[in-house]
């Protein structure tokens, strides 16, 4: 062997690596299905969701619910007759909120009077008050 | 049966009927030879398995604006080499460790790996091409095993002629140094 020769191939050109058995026979059809999921995955539409729009519409509602809640505490409130009614209610509420509501129903639907009205007691009655019996005995 | 001509392949790939059947013949064609090349520079069998799978799905991808400015092979070949030295840069970011120690574990894998049939000799010269700079490694590779020309070379890693010639010289200077050791 030349010297050139020598040169050319100095060292060991034999493979030393191994590969699994028919690695290269089923690496095509692993490739191709690798391939064809990738083009389906692509082919899917994607949904996007716009969460701008969204967030909009969410704003523009709460925006409305606000200002109706405002407009009602502005001109509703603010109306003498609505306000003498709020204000009775408030003062009622703050004021008799000790009353016990059972009592009052028993005491507006008793059919008894508590106590018997004599005939003397009207007399007495129509004499304090400084009613004319004449006018009464006229009228019955 | 007889390999048709690239251009010829490349036409049917062209049509979408085709293009299936035409890209398993360019698999059919070049799996095993570029199998090779990236098994050489990172060695490990499931390494070369996932490198080879990433650069035939590139390669599905880019056929349609494949320019035919290179031959297919070069082309084919070309992206084989970046993928290889993209996973031998990612891996030395992974392990935070400069190349010639990621170089370092894969030597000392080397005679352990179930995929490795060399003797002794074998191991040690490959444990000797595993000292050489990645690109380096690339060049003699490609040179002495591949037995590609320079001017092929050239085109395939973008690197000049005479760059590329007094690469392999000097690799092949180091590994006759690394085989005198004991």
């Amino acid at each position: 062997m030349s010297h050139e020769q020598e040169n050319k191939n100095p060292f060991n050109k034999e493979n030393p690596f191994k590969i699994p058995d028919n690695y290269f026979e089923n690496l095509s059809d692993k490739l191709l299905d690798r391939i064809s999921e990738s083009d389906r995955i692509k082919e899917k539409p994607i949904q996007i969701i716009n969460w701008k729009k969204q967030i909009a519409m969410a704003a523009a509602v709460v925006g409305i619910i606000f200002m109706s809640y405002s407009g009602y505490k502005m001109f509703y409130k603010n109306d003498p007759a609505n306000q003498q009614f709020s204000q009775i209610i408030d003062t009622t509420d703050a004021e008799y909120s000790f009353v016990d509501e059972d009592y009052i129903v028993e005491a507006l639907t008793t059919t008894q009077p508590e106590t018997d009205v004599e005939g003397d007691d009207i007399i007495n009655f129509l004499v304090d008050e400084n009613v004319d019996e004449n006018l009464i005995a006229d009228a019955y | 049966m007889t390999e048709r001509d690239d251009i010829d392949i490349l036409k049917d790939f062209g049509n979408p009927s085709l293009s299936n059947q035409a890209f398993k013949e360019i698999l059919k064609k070049y799996q095993v030879r570029l199998y090779w090349h990236i098994r050489k520079i990172v060695i490990d069998h499931d390494d070369t398995d996932d490198i080879l799978q990433n650069t035939f799905i590139k390669i599905w991808k880019g056929l349609p604006s494949f320019q035919g400015d290179s031959k297919l092979y070069t082309w084919l070949y070309r992206i084989a080499t970046n993928e290889s030295l993209t996973f031998l840069k990612q891996k030395k970011r992974r392990f935070f460790s400069p190349i010639d120690e990621v170089n370092q574990e894969i030597s000392s894998k080397l005679e352990s790996d179930p995929y490795f049939d060399g003797d002794k000799a074998q191991l040690k010269l490959q444990q000797a091409i595993l000292t050489l700079p990645d690109k380096q490694r690339l060049v003699f590779n490609m040179r002495y095993f591949d037995e590609i020309n320079y001017d092929e070379m050239s085109s395939i890693l973008g690197t000049s002629a005479g760059a590329l010639k007094a690469s392999y010289h000097h690799a092949v200077k180091k590994i006759e140094e690394f085989l005198k050791q004991d």
